[in-house]
């Protein structure tokens, strides 16, 4: 178990924290854009760089001031950091711990055939295997991955990420994944921690997050999203009347004070396109830019009496019945469980 | 592009050929049978030992001074950091012979220091120790200054990685840092072997004697003009290109199958 309690550090006008986290024998991905603080945190963790205040425990035992090669931290960062004066397999013992895991190990990551290899004569998805059985073959009590497959092309991405979380669930150990890539989250993470000022926003399941997400940030960062700023009208008992424009939007949300500015996030995918113009929720668009997603059209729409443009989407067959085309205007419905409020911190 | 690329070649080749045409030109000018009795003479071989003895040693103790020093420039962040760079530039911007001035000023007979090693029965100048003392000062900053370029060169999260895989900071030193600096290390023994081989002016100020082969070439020249210097400079180039080949091929051994770096 890793308990961080109260950390902070700052680097110039950066601040990272204060933070405060825990985490299990479990993945945990957090997840922010450049610069919110992800990689600072990993560095305060393995010990790279000193906090300024806080405790770092791992199973109890307070392990902040210790130096990096006492914490038993191994971490894995984004840039190849493969010794390239050593083989394949003088990287993986290169921790010198020994035991029987380590065929183990090697068979899991497929690397068998390449022991006897230099370095410089790997390919990235190679590197990054072993990388990852490096550190895992040193045995850590926590495992701290900095984007470790973020230069990999996607379908490499895609099939690593899948069996690195297979890999991950059977070391069991707490491990932090760091990335800003919202499918590679989704795909390793047991929980999600959205980043963002040097700050912890949101900490929860992908799922959750998803379909509730409390920040700007947390609803940009993990899928497309409209945020729409509404004006909190009147209790109707199921929830509030949201203001947008001129339009009186029924909303399943509570305690918001009524007059209050709030913006809220609507997914592109929780948005109703239909024939229907008129009733509660619904809307007038026009469709301004319509862009082929592979597996579903996405469209720009233009709402008549608000300055707002929105993004929804359309399965391939409703592109065939409703024939979406530039130009042309149809009812656009928010659902009442769609629309989310979020902070405004 | 191919335009481009035989220009450049031809620029390089004339910097080549500058280099190589005096050589050359010393190496065959006037060599005959006659020269061999001034080559096997008593104090050009004295000179040669004194030259290759001082070196090695001068080398030595450049690198165990300077290697920990240049890992500290590399590695460090401090306020006075172009402060101590710029002193360890010092040595390469002082002309030889005053630098030769300074060290006397320093260790020489009436010195402080000098009078405390003669008292002791060390002689810090017109000696083997004197010679050292100039050569380390002359040659050390290159030492300093290629090692720390090979050190800057390493990344430091390859250093983060091995002390998170649990081994120490003098263990990743030795494991990771020094092998993957070597090139840098060798360039700056090599730099400064060849420099404490030709080293004069200082060397002549803190030691005519015993003499070096730059100061026995100087003897021989201005006693028996360039007819009696040029046997003796034949020998320093010979002796100077063996031991940095030595270098050279040693470096390839320890640097192993680095072959990238």
């Amino acid at each position: 178990m890793l308990h961080i309690k109260s950390i902070i550090k700052s680097i110039g006008e950066f601040t990272l924290g204060p933070i405060e986290l825990t985490v299990g024998n479990e993945i945990l991905v957090i997840l922010g854009p450049s610069g919110s603080g992800k990689t600072t945190l990993l560095n305060v963790i393995s010990g790279i760089l000193n906090m300024d205040c806080g405790e770092i425990l791992i199973g109890g035992k307070n392990i902040s001031k210790e130096p990096i090669e006492k914490r038993s931290t191994a971490i894995v960062f984004q840039e190849d950091t493969l010794f390239p004066h050593m083989t394949v397999m003088e990287n993986i013992t290169y921790a010198d711990v020994g035991g029987e895991d380590i065929k183990k190990i090697i068979d899991i990551f497929g690397i068998g055939k390449i022991l006897d290899r230099s370095i410089d004569t790997l390919s990235g998805g190679e590197k990054n295997r072993v990388s990852l059985a490096r550190a895992i073959v040193s045995k850590p009590e926590v495992l701290l991955l900095d984007e470790p497959l973020s230069s990999l092309d996607y379908p490499i991405r895609k099939r690593l990420s899948i069996d690195l979380r297979k890999i991950l669930k059977q070391i069991e150990i707490p491990v932090i994944y760091v990335t800003h890539d919202r499918d590679i989250a989704w795909e390793i993470g047991d929980k999600i921690a959205i980043m963002s000022g040097g700050k912890i926003c949101q900490i929860g399941t992908s799922e959750g997050i998803f379909k509730n997400p409390k920040t700007v940030v947390a609803a940009e960062i993990t899928g497309e999203s409209n945020i729409l700023k509404m004006v909190v009208g009147e209790s109707n008992g199921d929830g509030h009347i949201v203001e947008w424009g001129p339009y009186r939007l029924e909303a399943r949300i509570s305690g918001l004070e009524n007059g209050k500015e709030v913006r809220a996030c609507i997914r592109p995918e929780s948005i109703v396109l239909g024939k229907q113009k008129k009733g509660k929720n619904w809307m007038k668009g026009e469709i301004v830019e319509k862009i082929f997603k592979g597996h579903r059209y996405a469209v720009e729409l233009d709402i008549e009496g608000v300055k707002d443009q929105i993004r929804a989407y359309a399965s391939l067959k409703q592109n065939e019945t409703i024939k979406l085309e530039k130009g042309i205007t149809l009812g656009v419905y928010f659902p009442k469980e769609s629309i989310q409020i979020l902070s405004n911190k | 592009m191919k335009n481009k690329i035989s220009s450049i070649g031809i620029l390089g080749g004339i910097l080549m050929i500058y280099y190589i045409a005096p050589v050359v030109s010393l190496l065959f000018w006037k060599a005959n049978n006659a020269m061999i009795p001034s080559i096997m003479n008593e104090d050009v071989i004295s000179a040669m030992i004194t030259s290759v003895g001082t070196s090695i040693v001068s080398v030595s103790i450049s690198c165990i001074l300077g290697i920990p020093l240049a890992y500290f420039l590399s590695r460090s962040a401090f306020r006075w950091k172009n402060i101590v760079l710029f002193v360890v530039f010092l040595p390469l911007v002082l002309p030889p012979i005053v630098s030769g001035m300074v060290l006397l000023t320093l260790f020489g007979p009436g010195s402080i220091l000098g009078s405390l090693a003669m008292s002791s029965g060390i002689e810090l100048t017109q000696s083997l120790v004197g010679i050292i003392l100039a050569q380390v000062f002359v040659i050390s900053p290159f030492v300093v200054i290629a090692t720390k370029v090979g050190f800057d060169s390493v990344d430091e999260k390859l250093e983060y990685t091995s002390r998170s895989l649990g081994r120490t900071k003098i263990e990743t030193f030795w494991r990771v840092t020094l092998p993957l600096s070597m090139r840098g290390i060798i360039a700056g023994i090599m730099l400064a072997f060849a420099r404490a081989m030709g080293e004069f002016g200082a060397t002549i100020m803190m030691a005519y004697y015993p003499r070096t082969m730059p100061t026995q070439i100087w003897v021989s020249f201005i006693t028996g003009g360039i007819e009696e210097a040029f046997p003796v400079a034949i020998v320093l180039l010979v002796s100077s290109i063996i031991v940095i080949l030595l270098i050279s091929v040693l470096g390839q051994e320890v640097r192993g199958s680095y072959a990238p770096y």
